[in-house]
């Protein structure tokens, strides 16, 4: 109002609540508060299966800063539409808004975190290849085999859990790994339960 | 589809489909146009405006418009028209449209529909395309409209074919309104606005893969929340844009009223609660009123309704109503717990869920003494400014001194700055949809543009637009098309010489340090508005101020008054970045 002059209390003389939030927004006792923790997990989404889908995909999760462990996608028994899964590591509220945020969009007709999955990858490893039946050997530990043998190179090829194959991977490093490479995580529910 | 095109060149004459067309399918046969498609989507979706330039790759769009009865407003500037489009859409509630063409067309969309997906206000806007044999090549006047808007739109349709553009469009503008409202795009490739077809648009419809939320939030969480809040010593409501996008401002205040809980409102929510009511604590946030913030601050519950809870409203997050359980109401659930906490989600549309409260309440909360204490807030922390005649008019008195003169329900519009805020601050807002504001993005230049958007929504109610002199030379140009249009509205300039808000920013963070904030020398606005065609006045003291307002409104057309203010004015109360929303500074001291 004119003529009257803004007037009050300085900032320390007020009254403020004692409470905080944390960085989450939510209520907390500051004495003992607990970083969150982060969690692996698995978020499987059907979407149309058209050109551009994948960059929205893709995109929405950078923009909110979302880091993605890895993502596959596919056609499924519905010709419409493509199998998109995405593997995170975020936080319980991250991994909240990363479905959220996903359902959002117009492609996406459902959008599930997958419990009790049923996990694989694909890895392609070559190993230099002066002791195949080594080779050969690791690679049936894993359930995989040589695929190619080519001027002292061996190709194996193993479909695995991620944590499998990393294993492998460590495992052929006696051999020397030349290459890889993997198709991050496909992943549905077990048994009788559908990943819609 | 018609037979690819040679060039993307401006120069290319229309080809009419219909007749002479050699394509080797035969379209001789089918009766109509890609273009026309597009146009009798919008059509049929009841748009009665749109606002665009014209150029190469939407020529034949414009050329089927010109046969409709849709009035198309050039503007002088596609950002103009995406400001247009989008204070269309505030003001009236259905999606504001534009038209415009490939490159440039779009890329100067940019600003605009970000700002749009900010607020979450419907626009479409409709970018023309080189022809699909040519995407990718990097041709003329070619740009990846669809990547580039992707991340700033709701949804966004590259249109492929000529059968289906008119369902690409009707979607587009379905969606734009439907559930949290917000920018769609179609892109609309040359050849298929060319191409013949005989595919009749159908309604507006979104794709079935789009969910709009049930209207009613959970019954339960109904019911836990409205016992929260009825049994709460220290209740408090904070009303949202999502309250005036939801049409839910009436059912909001009939809730305040009958349970006393006093509301503070955002930004966007300005007009959604009657600020003149005795409940109301009118703004919170960064310059927000001392007593919306010392509520909000010492809260024990709060009810948000249709607020996304944006920085600027919360300061720091840590120190956000600490004491208070909230209970946020929205229908867009990624937008619960996504800032701060909710303890009681009702995802739903705001009407419907404020309503279901309404009916949950046990009994009024007991309230009494809190009441009391917003009240003495009040008289504890007044919005004031003292009017010195020896002075430079200070702008807060050209607010209240429009205010006075304007109708009650006029719509302002604004640019962004410190004129920005003294108008949020110093206007009395009673009605939803009177706040046309770039409240998200922050968008320098809203205001002018926005002015024309507004006025043709609401052809009968004052239009004034507040801006500042740097605000208003960003898109001075939309007064050429308000004068073409024969627009009656006033532009009330606040001119400092600053870029103000960075000044007091450098004075209060930057030891005074002024670097190129401070102008010397910029144009006479007053004649910049009569070379537009415009009429421009000039008010230098305080006593010239009732003169010149009263010349703008009896003008018949567009106004734009130079109001030389205190050019080291302040805006206050301010909540400094991440700041403690209690610790509101009244004076750079305080900072």
């Amino acid at each position: 109002m004119t003529g009257e002059k803004m007037a009050g209390a300085h900032p320390d003389e007020r009254e403020k609540p004692t409470g905080r939030r944390n960085a989450q927004g939510i209520r907390i006792d500051p004495d003992t508060e607990a970083e969150l923790e982060k969690r692996r997990a698995v978020i499987s989404a059907l979407v149309d299966h058209q050109p551009g889908v994948l960059a929205k995909v893709s995109g929405l999760f950078a923009r909110r800063q979302i880091n993605i462990e890895s993502l596959t996608v596919g056609p499924t028994v519905d010709e419409s539409l493509a199998r998109m899964t995405i593997v995170v590591e975020e936080d319980e509220p991250g991994i909240e808004q990363a479905k959220r945020q996903l359902r959002k969009e117009i492609h996406a007709w459902s959008v599930q975190e997958v419990e009790d999955a049923v996990e694989r990858e694909l890895a392609l490893i070559k190993v230099s290849g002066s002791d195949p039946a080594g080779v050969a050997a690791v690679a049936e530990t894993y359930g995989g085999k040589t695929i190619q043998a080519e001027d002292g190179v061996l190709t194996v090829q193993l479909t695995e859990t991620e944590e499998a194959v990393d294993a492998a991977i460590e495992a052929f490093e006696q051999f020397g790994v030349k290459e890889v490479a993997r198709t991050g995580t496909a992943a549905l529910r077990g048994g009788t339960q559908s990943t819609t | 589809m018609s037979k690819p095109q040679p060039t993307a060149d401006q120069s290319e004459p229309p080809t009419d489909a219909t007749e002479g067309d050699e394509t080797e399918d035969s379209t001789r046969t089918k009766e109509t146009t890609g273009a026309n498609s597009v146009v009798a989507a919008l059509e049929k979706a009841d748009v009665e405006i749109t606002f665009g330039v014209q150029g190469g790759a939407i020529m034949p769009v414009y050329d089927a418009l010109s046969k409709s009865d849709i009035h198309h407003v050039s503007m002088a500037h596609e950002q103009g028209a995406s400001h247009a489009a989008d204070a269309y859409g505030i003001v009236s509630g259905d999606p504001g449209v534009t038209i415009t063409t490939s490159g440039p067309g779009a890329t100067n969309l940019v600003t605009g529909i970000a700002d749009a997906n900010l607020d979450s206000d419907p626009i479409v806007s409709l970018t023309g395309q080189v022809p699909q044999d040519m995407v990718g090549n990097d041709a003329f006047q070619e740009t990846n409209t669809m990547g580039i808007t992707a991340p700033i739109t709701k949804a966004n349709i590259f249109a492929s074919d000529s059968d289906t553009v008119g369902k690409d469009v009707g979607t587009a503008l379905a969606l734009a309104a439907e559930g949290r409202q917000g920018p769609t795009l179609v892109d609309l490739p040359k050849n298929v606005t060319q191409g013949a077809t005989d595919v009749e648009p159908s309604e507006p419809t979104s794709p079935e893969s789009y969910q709009v939320p049930n209207p009613k939030a959970d019954e339960e969480i109904v019911d836990a929340a409205a016992r929260a809040l009825a049994e709460a010593d220290r209740p408090l409501i904070l009303s949202g844009g999502g309250v005036i996008k939801g049409e839910a401002s009436e059912e909001l205040r009939e809730f305040a009223v009958e349970f006393g809980i006093p509301v503070v409102t955002t930004m966007p929510g300005l007009g959604s609660f009657p600020e003149d009511h005795p409940l109301a604590l009118e703004m919170g946030g960064m310059h927000g009123t001392g007593y919306a913030n010392l509520a909000l601050s010492n809260c024990d519950v709060l009810l948000g309704v249709g607020t996304r809870f944006d920085d600027r409203l919360t300061g720091g997050i840590e120190t956000f109503a600490p004491d208070a359980e909230v209970i946020h109401v929205d229908i867009d659930p990624a937008e619960i717990s996504k800032n701060i906490h909710a303890d009681y989600p009702l995802i739903g549309e705001a009407e419907a869920v404020v309503s279901q409260l309404h009916r949950a309440m046990p009994q009024l909360p007991d309230a009494d003494a809190w009441r009391e204490r917003t009240q003495e807030w009040k008289a504890e922390y007044p919005m004031g400014y003292e009017t010195p005649q020896d002075e430079p008019v200070k702008p807060q008195f050209v607010v209240e001194a429009m205010d006075e003169a304007a109708a009650d329900d006029a719509i302002i519009t604004t640019g962004v700055g410190q004129h920005q805020m003294w108008a949020a601050q110093y206007w009395t807002y009673t009605e939803p949809r009177t706040w046309v504001s770039s409240n998200g993005l922050g968008t320098m230049g809203y205001g002018a543009p926005a002015a024309v958007g507004s006025k043709l929504a609401a052809p009968d109610t004052q239009v004034i637009a507040f801006e500042g002199d740097g605000s208003f030379l960003m898109t001075s140009q939309a007064i050429a098309p308000a004068v073409r249009e024969e627009l009656d509205f006033t532009v009330a300039v606040l001119n400092n010489s600053y870029v103000g808000m960075i000044r007091q920013w450098q004075d209060a963070f930057y030891e005074e340090r002024r670097y190129e904030s401070e102008w010397d020398w910029g144009p006479d606005i007053a004649s910049l508005a009569e070379a537009y065609g415009a009429q421009g006045l000039r008010a230098m003291a305080y006593d010239e101020v009732p003169d010149v307002i009263e010349e703008a409104f009896n003008y018949d057309g567009p106004s734009v008054i130079d109001f030389r203010i205190d050019p080291v004015a302040d805006v206050y109360p301010m909540v400094p970045s991440g700041g403690n929303n209690a610790e509101f500074a009244l004076e750079a001291d305080h900072l």
